[in-house]
């Protein structure tokens, strides 16, 4: 608790205390900030998630006597666009972040704006591609090409990290509002972007994986 | 004062490094879904190359990974790709047993 108490002026407004000498705060590779190092954790956690996810989708197919030909099922121009959008809300995400830095708020607003609307369409078009694939008449315990297992984890595993764009979505709206009623530090911002970015390292590995593999 | 316990030591990143970045990820996510599609040779190989192209460029442009100290960056990627390489190993004797079973 001492260690603790004596931590945190340096935490706050305050300012480092004289009598405190910088050898006491030497800086470790995981003391440069409390916050950033909890998003990394969290992260970490998540992508392990995914992670297993990925690996059961593998085992599932190695079992398997067959496995579906993805391209009867999805467009390859379809799924070109989704990626691109997704990676591109990614790229508009890190220049706010950046412009926000620099104190250039118009930059900052736009690029945010853009950023979730970006989100938006990604969802809108995995909800259409999800419709096209029940259409098909996939569901979670059974698919028309006969491997059961392939449409089950395609829900779950694309479901997941749906989910986790709705929520990426739904944190940037929020914070965005409160950005502008000034509630909000730069550094709360730049850890949305974190997650937004983590969003969009998961479908790399989800479109390599269960769409191109 | 108030930046004294934020990261403000992070050096500005131009906006050209984010253009670049992103025609990168573009060039690549196209050859991705190209050689999935023709079929090409080495085709798996290749779409798995390129994945962890892209999220090299994403966890260490996007996610600013690179301004990150090396022990975090270690225990990030390491972290994450040992236990899953791990997880995936372990997993694959038992694939191995069911497919001898089920012969």
């Amino acid at each position: 608790m001492e260690e603790i108490r004596r931590m945190e002026p340096i935490e706050g407004i305050h300012g480092l205390p004289e009598q405190v000498s910088a050898e006491q705060f030497a800086p470790s590779a995981f003391s440069r900030n409390r916050k950033k190092l909890m998003m990394w954790i969290f992260i970490i956690s998540d992508a392990l998630l995914f992670g297993s996810f990925l690996a059961v989708y593998t085992f599932e197919r190695f079992i398997s006597p067959s496995w579906p030909d993805r391209w009867k099922i999805f467009e390859p121009g379809y799924l070109a666009v989704m990626t691109v959008v997704l990676l591109s809300s990614s790229t508009f995400m890190a220049v706010a972040v950046e412009g926000l830095k620099q104190g250039k708020n118009r930059r900052f607003g736009f690029f945010y704006a853009v950023t979730i609307l970006c989100g938006i369409v990604f969802l809108a078009m995995q909800a259409h591609e999800w419709a096209h694939f029940i259409g098909l008449g996939a569901r979670l315990n059974t698919n028309p090409w006969g491997v059961p297992l392939f449409s089950g984890l395609f829900f779950m595993i694309t479901g997941f990290h749906g989910f986790h764009v709705l929520t990426g979505v739904l944190i940037l709206s929020f914070i965005g509002v409160l950005k502008l009623m000034g509630k909000v530090s730069d550094e709360t911002i730049e850890l949305a972007g974190m997650y937004w970015s983590f969003v969009d390292l998961v479908w790399v590995f989800i479109l390599a994986v269960i769409y191109l593999l | 004062m108030e930046n004294l316990g934020s990261h403000t030591q992070e050096p500005i990143v131009s906006p050209k490094t984010f253009i670049l970045v992103w025609v990168l990820l573009m060039i690549l996510t196209g050859f991705e879904i190209f050689a999935a599609y023709k079929g090409i040779p080495w085709k798996n190989e290749l779409i798995l190359a390129l994945m962890l192209a892209q999220a090299y460029l994403v966890s260490f442009y996007f996610m600013h990974l690179r301004f990150e100290k090396f022990p975090l960056i270690l225990s990030v990627v390491l972290g994450v790709l040992l236990t899953v390489g791990l997880l995936c190993a372990l997993i694959i004797w038992d694939g191995i047993h069911i497919i001898q079973l089920s012969r």
